[in-house]
């Protein structure tokens, strides 16, 4: 007996039901609210913060920092100050990649720009990650830094502090320079301030139940 | 249904099949499958060192860290991918056509066609992970490849579909084998994955929101419905082969194909547990995932209630050894699956340590050791000569077992502890950082013991192809047959 073409059917319906659910009608929902979003103008500072995008993705920073905040009733991320709020799916409208994360060898960073302003830190803990943060297993990103000759004695003022007393040039009148890479990502890293947009969505009622 | 339990597999090979039609069917499968396997071997090797770098540069960061490209957020999804689409689905690929060729009882036709596939594939991986250790991972997981890689990937499976479907309507007449079931849903499942995926995320990206979803909808098919297909036809096929006797029951087998094909499919969205996503997108996935608890009991009701009486067997067996460790692991990582699913458990472990242990008994101690197992079966038939040292054979399993169970057990455990401390905020986060170190380091140990078996088996691999036919006829069992024979066919 001939059963195949009617099990391979069964093959497709199956998968099929699961796809449309999973797959098409997400992305006709949170199509249609992008479609709805503003389109914010054009800057130099919003390419800035695209091609940072770029490197993050390359370099893979999402194995170890998520973005998004827990309900305080699922988690404690509000009380590790990560975020004021839960971060909801309209605070991603506008990234071109969602990078959510699933492991937090390192902190969250979906309001990293709110939390850590400051520029120079940020290049400082590129360059040597435990020199900001003692203990840190973050790799060092050296390869986003250039290290050149210091012209007319006077080093760039975003070059790294590398001696011992804050000096930003070496003996042999070297210094470490951030590269266009790391200015990118770092102004990536600043706009990551998700909690200041406000998201009535994101409120939650007290609950009596730690888990939801 | 059409076909009484009774008439089994073993049966009807014993009966029907002659030695003279195997022989044929092995001698047109040996080009494209061995190809496969000596890709999959160098894929695996490759993705093995990827692996142990990436490992220690979480315990030691400063080693290896001045070239960009051996940066860990480079080096880690190249060890995935090249695992993934290096080693088990190509060695898969190998596996199912085979078995799909043996049980149809139809030679391969289209041979010239599966070599241009594996070279594809060969292409793809070759792109793909030249690109991720160059800076152009996608950052999506289980996708990292550039788009350019997955154009020679998703080509590769044009000719493969032909081939099956050739297969499928070439096949003698009689009862159709649930293995047959698994390999024809397969190879037409992952191809409707992989393009989803690679289009919508890759070459015409939907709002970024939408992207995580298919992301772990993507993701977690890979295993459910690509990888673990094949590996249950593997262990349907292999387990009553070896042992000389039929399944225990055939209509276990078929509730055990249709409840995985449903509620698999349906998996995924419960790596968003906690996420921004409406709470039924969350819900389907978790109860999709406990339902699996079905396929994967009769299953393994199924596999043991056939191993009952022949455990002995275990010892002198090494496809036998590879391939129950593997269907064992099987039971225990689904069990887990479904548990970890549960808000309440995901609360601790998401976001930690105990995810990559759980993946690794999946990938690993089920269908890396799967695809290990069907190939210690395969080679002999395929080449003619039997392997040349048990030894090998021996420091393969042990290295590879005993490695991934240290793996599992010291991740999961780090694992719920990183979980509890990262929920009680007292614990500052450089301090669970810190406190993670020896488990990380234990890792390292465990994926070196692991590396070790693959280079046994490496080594075993090559010297089986390099040795003279003359030598060896004798089966390479790792006990004395006196106490429990290998069924041959």
């Amino acid at each position: 007996m001939n059963h195949f073409r009617f099990i391979f059917l069964g093959f497709l319906a199956t998968f099929a039901s699961a796809w449309l659910g999973l797959v098409i009608l997400p992305t006709i929902h949170y199509g249609n609210e992008a479609a709805a979003l503003p389109q914010p103008a054009p800057s130099a500072e919003r390419d800035a913060v695209r091609r940072g995008e770029q490197i993050y993705a390359a370099n893979g920073c999402v194995y170890c920092h998520s973005q998004q905040v827990r309900s305080p009733h699922f988690g404690n991320d509000d009380k590790r100050g990560w975020g004021s709020r839960r971060t909801v799916a309209a605070d991603y409208l506008g990234d071109a990649k969602a990078m959510m994360g699933t492991m937090r060898t390192g902190p969250d960073l979906a309001n990293i720009g709110q939390r850590m302003p400051s520029t120079a830190w940020h290049f400082q803990h590129l360059f040597e990650p435990t020199s900001t943060s003692p203990g840190s297993i973050m790799p060092p990103y050296r390869f986003l830094f250039e290290r050149k000759a210091v012209v007319g004695g006077q080093a760039e003022t975003d070059a790294i502090p590398i001696g011992s007393a804050g000096e930003r040039m070496d003996a042999d009148g070297q210094q470490w320079v951030p590269k266009a890479e790391a200015r990118d990502l770092v102004a990536y890293l600043l706009s990551q301030k998700r909690s200041l947009a406000d998201r009535p969505e994101a409120s939650v009622a007290p609950a009596s139940r730690t888990s939801p | 249904m059409q076909t009484p339990p009774s008439e089994s597999l073993t049966d009807q090979d014993e009966k029907r099949h002659s030695r003279t039609e195997r022989a044929l069917i092995d001698a047109v499968a040996r080009g494209p499958v061995l190809h496969l396997f000596l890709s999959a071997l160098f894929w695996l090797l490759a993705g093995s060192a990827l692996a142990l770098i990436a490992s220690i540069k979480l315990h030691s960061p400063t080693f290896l860290a001045e070239q960009d490209w051996l940066n860990f957020g480079r080096v880690r999804p190249a060890h995935l991918n090249t695992m993934v689409y290096g080693w088990a689905s190509m060695a898969g690929i190998g596996v199912g056509l085979w078995m799909m060729s043996r049980l149809c009882r139809a030679p391969l036709r289209g041979v010239g066609w599966l070599h241009l596939s594996a070279v594809l594939l060969n292409a793809g991986n070759a792109v793909g992970t030249y690109g991720v250790l160059t800076g152009g991972s996608t950052s999506f997981e289980w996708l990292e490849y550039p788009k350019e890689a997955g154009l020679f990937l998703a080509a590769a499976f044009v000719p493969l579909m032909v081939v099956f479907a050739d297969m499928a309507r070439r096949r003698q007449p009689g009862h159709i084998y649930v293995s047959q079931w698994y390999l024809m849903a397969s190879i037409f499942w992952f191809p409707w994955l992989y393009l989803t995926a690679q289009a919508l995320m890759l070459w015409q990206p939907v709002a970024a929101p939408a992207q995580a979803p298919m992301n772990w909808w993507y993701a977690h098919n890979a295993l459910g419905l690509w990888f673990t297909p094949i590996c249950l036809a593997t262990a349907y096929y292999l387990i009553p082969k070896v042992l000389g006797k039929p399944i225990n029951s055939y209509y276990l087998s078929v509730i055990g194909f249709w409840s995985l094909a449903f509620f698999y499919a349906w998996n995924g969205m419960h790596h968003l547990t906690g996420g921004p996503y409406p709470a039924w997108l969350i819900s389907v996935s978790i109860v999709a995932s406990l339902m699996m608890l079905i396929p994967v009991v009769t299953v393994a009701v199924n596999h043991h209630l056939t191993m009952r009486g022949s455990f002995s067997m275990l010892r002198s067996s090494p496809t036998l050894r590879f391939v129950v460790f593997a269907a064992m692991s099987y039971t225990i990582v689904s069990v887990q699956g479904s548990l970890t699913a549960i808000r309440a458990v995901s609360r601790v472990t998401h976001f930690t340590h105990y995810t990559v242990a759980h993946a690794h008994m999946g990938m690993y101690a089920f269908v890396t050791m799967m695809l290990f197992g069907a190939i210690y079966y395969m080679m002999p038939r395929l080449t003619g000569k039997e392997w040349p040292s048990r030894w090998l054979i021996r420091i393969h399993f042990w290295g590879c077992a005993l490695g991934v169970l240290h793996y599992w057990i010291i991740l999961s455990i780090g694992g719920i502890k990183q979980g509890l401390w990262l929920l009680d905020e007292s614990v500052p986060f450089m301090e669970i950082v810190k406190r993670m170190l020896p488990y990380l380091e234990q890792r390292s140990w465990a994926g070196a013991a692991m590396t070790t078996g693959h280079v046994a088996f490496a080594i075993s691999f090559v010297w089986l192809l390099l040795r003279k036919p003359s030598t060896g006829t004798e089966a390479t069992l790792l006990a004395s047959a006196a106490s429990s024979k290998q069924a041959t066919s």
